[in-house]
């Protein structure tokens, strides 16, 4: 029976794949010790992959599609133009560097300026750091917007009155 | 309170000449027909920028090829196709990317800009170095003054093409700008990291000197009548009949802090590291040639012949190993001289058993450059002792006879 199945699809002129599986099936549930009587030609007999089956038929279309055109396309320039274009891609850099300069030079003055005003809060003003603590109080909570305020919508809320509303919340 | 201010967009935009233009441009996307003919209209490159002055700047910073020149500074001519391709075809069906063009000259005028800022710099450096009077503060204003003349040329397209896609050799290497070029890309990017594994390989370090970190190309040619002329890769195997008479040297001195002083004297050494004796059941080191005493004018410069035989303190013996002994590594060696012209007289040596080490710190020698090719027996060994006088070799077996 086994012998007869393999000639039968050698003579057949299959594709590679067909003409394997079946055969390589056959063999190797002969291995286990079973051997099926009924042989169904191209039927899988173990899921060989945990693959989806969208993704298993991706790769299924990459395999047979050449490297070459996996890759992305290359931007193909003259020696002229490469380096015309590096002259932009320099220009471009450069202006961004000194823009970024010139912001970094001023927020750092910022950073200063406010710096040494705190100073002068805290040691140059004889009220007892009242000012000082009140410009560097910092807030505990970090619930910025108030309870009270509701995004408008069409319809009521589901509960429309918080009874057992406090102002801690 | 910082992210406040940043997030508030107030900051005036900075002045920088000729940048207004090239940022709305690149920026502005999409503009209407009318603006970007005004706008093709009016950048066109500037021709009168410290990149087109060659009064002061070396003729070597600009392309001969007037064609090749034209394509660079103002577009491939689309009726005729960039000079760079060869094939007709290819020509025909070249496009340049959509909105180089355009926005080429913007770039172009504002890097050159800067580099007119760089070359201010650069004269009020040199009117600085000339006023004063201590030595490493003046050492420090020309570093700071070769930098900013690498800066000032190394984003022009002119130069950028040629350090790019001529030939390496060609390079004007005493130009700060190329050598800055051919140091990054082609020495320090390939040719020395091959040499020092090559080296490092082959045991040379430690076997010839403690180690190096080389700031000086140092190439090594034969030239023959049937050789292939062409400078060794390091390590290569070279053939008795190649190595019969003596090499040419060419040095690309590569270190932009220190200019290269043509007072400055260097000594050559080629030795063998693998000369076998018998007697102690190990390997001599023996000097194949050396010469002291040479100078370099400029960068790229090749050592003829001439050159060489003036200061030839140990003539040239060429590699003759013996048959059967192990591969042979010749190492040649580039020597700052410390102080100054060596007196001959003084020169005190074995060449068969010569000791390297003794040698460099006795007359303060300092290696600055090195190579390495190999060495062993072929059938064309006996001729090239018979030329030069030299006695038959030995011949090595398995078991010592």
């Amino acid at each position: 029976m086994l012998t007869n199945t393999i000639k039968l699809q050698s003579g057949l002129g299959l594709s590679l794949s067909q003409r394997i599986m079946p055969a390589s099936a056959s063999i190797s549930s002969m291995m286990a010790g079973t051997i099926s009587s009924q042989f169904t030609r191209g039927k899988r007999t173990k899921s060989k992959s945990t693959m989806s089956q969208g993704t298993q038929r991706v790769v299924g279309q990459l395999s047979v599609m050449s490297a070459a055109r996996k890759q992305p396309l290359r931007l193909k320039l003259t020696n002229e133009d490469l380096v015309r274009h590096q002259v932009v891609h320099n220009a471009w850099a450069m202006l961004q560097k000194q823009k970024r300069q010139v912001r970094e030079e001023k927020l750092t003055k910022q950073f200063e300026a406010m710096q040494s005003a705190m100073e002068d809060l805290k040691h140059g003003v004889e009220d007892g750091g009242v000012l000082f603590g009140f410009g560097s109080k910092f807030e505990k909570t970090k619930k910025r917007v108030s309870l009270e305020l509701r995004v408008p919508t069409e319809y009521p809320p589901n509960q429309v009155w918080n009874h057992k509303y406090s102002k801690s919340d | 309170m910082i992210t406040s201010v940043a997030k508030s967009r107030s900051i005036p935009n900075v002045v920088i000449p000729g940048s207004r233009a090239f940022f709305s441009t690149v920026v502005g996307g999409v503009r209407s027909q009318e603006a970007s003919q005004s706008s093709t209209a009016s950048s066109t490159i500037n021709e009168e920028g410290v990149w087109s002055q060659f009064d002061k700047r070396s003729e070597s910073l600009k392309i001969k090829n007037p064609i090749l020149r034209n394509e660079l500074l103002h577009g491939i001519d689309p009726a005729k196709g960039p000079l760079t391709l060869k094939k007709g075809l290819s020509k025909m069906k070249y496009t340049s990317p959509t909105g180089l063009d355009e926005v080429f000259p913007l770039a172009y005028n504002f890097l050159q800009e800067t580099a007119k800022e760089k070359y201010s710099q650069v004269t009020e450096i040199e009117s600085q170095i000339a006023a004063e009077t201590d030595e490493a503060v003046k050492t420090q204003l020309l570093k700071k003054k070769n930098q900013l003349i690498i800066d000032a040329e190394k984003f022009n397209p002119e130069v950028a093409y040629k350090a790019q896609f001529s030939n390496p050799e060609n390079l004007n290497l005493d130009e700060l700008v190329y050598q800055y070029y051919y140091k990054t890309k082609n020495f320090e990017g390939f040719n020395k990291m091959l040499l020092m594994q090559r080296i490092e390989q082959l045991h040379v370090l430690p076997d010839a000197i403690p180690t190096i970190n080389p700031s000086v190309e140092l190439k090594v040619k034969f030239i023959n009548e049937s050789g292939v002329n062409k400078y060794i890769t390091p390590g290569d195997i070279l053939s008795s009949r190649a190595t019969s008479k003596p090499p040419i040297f060419q040095v690309n001195y590569l270190n932009i802090d220190e200019a290269l002083k043509p007072s400055d004297k260097f000594t050559l050494l080629v030795v063998n590291l693998d000369h076998p004796n018998t007697k102690t059941n190990s390997y001599d080191i023996t000097l194949n040639y050396g010469v002291k005493d040479v100078s370099f004018q400029h960068n790229n410069q090749v050592l003829s012949f001439d050159e060489l035989s003036q200061g030839e303190f140990a003539e040239y013996l060429p590699p003759v190993p013996e048959k059967n002994s192990p591969t042979s590594r010749f190492v040649t060696l580039l020597l700052k001289q410390e102080e100054g012209p060596l007196a001959t007289e003084k020169l005190n040596f074995n060449r068969k058993d010569f000791a390297l080490a003794d040698f460099l710190t006795e007359n303060k020698l300092v290696p600055v450059g090195i190579n390495v090719w190999r060495s062993k027996w072929d059938g064309n060994v006996k001729n090239v002792r018979e030329m030069y006088g030299l006695p038959n070799g030995r011949v090595f077996h398995r078991v010592r006879r």
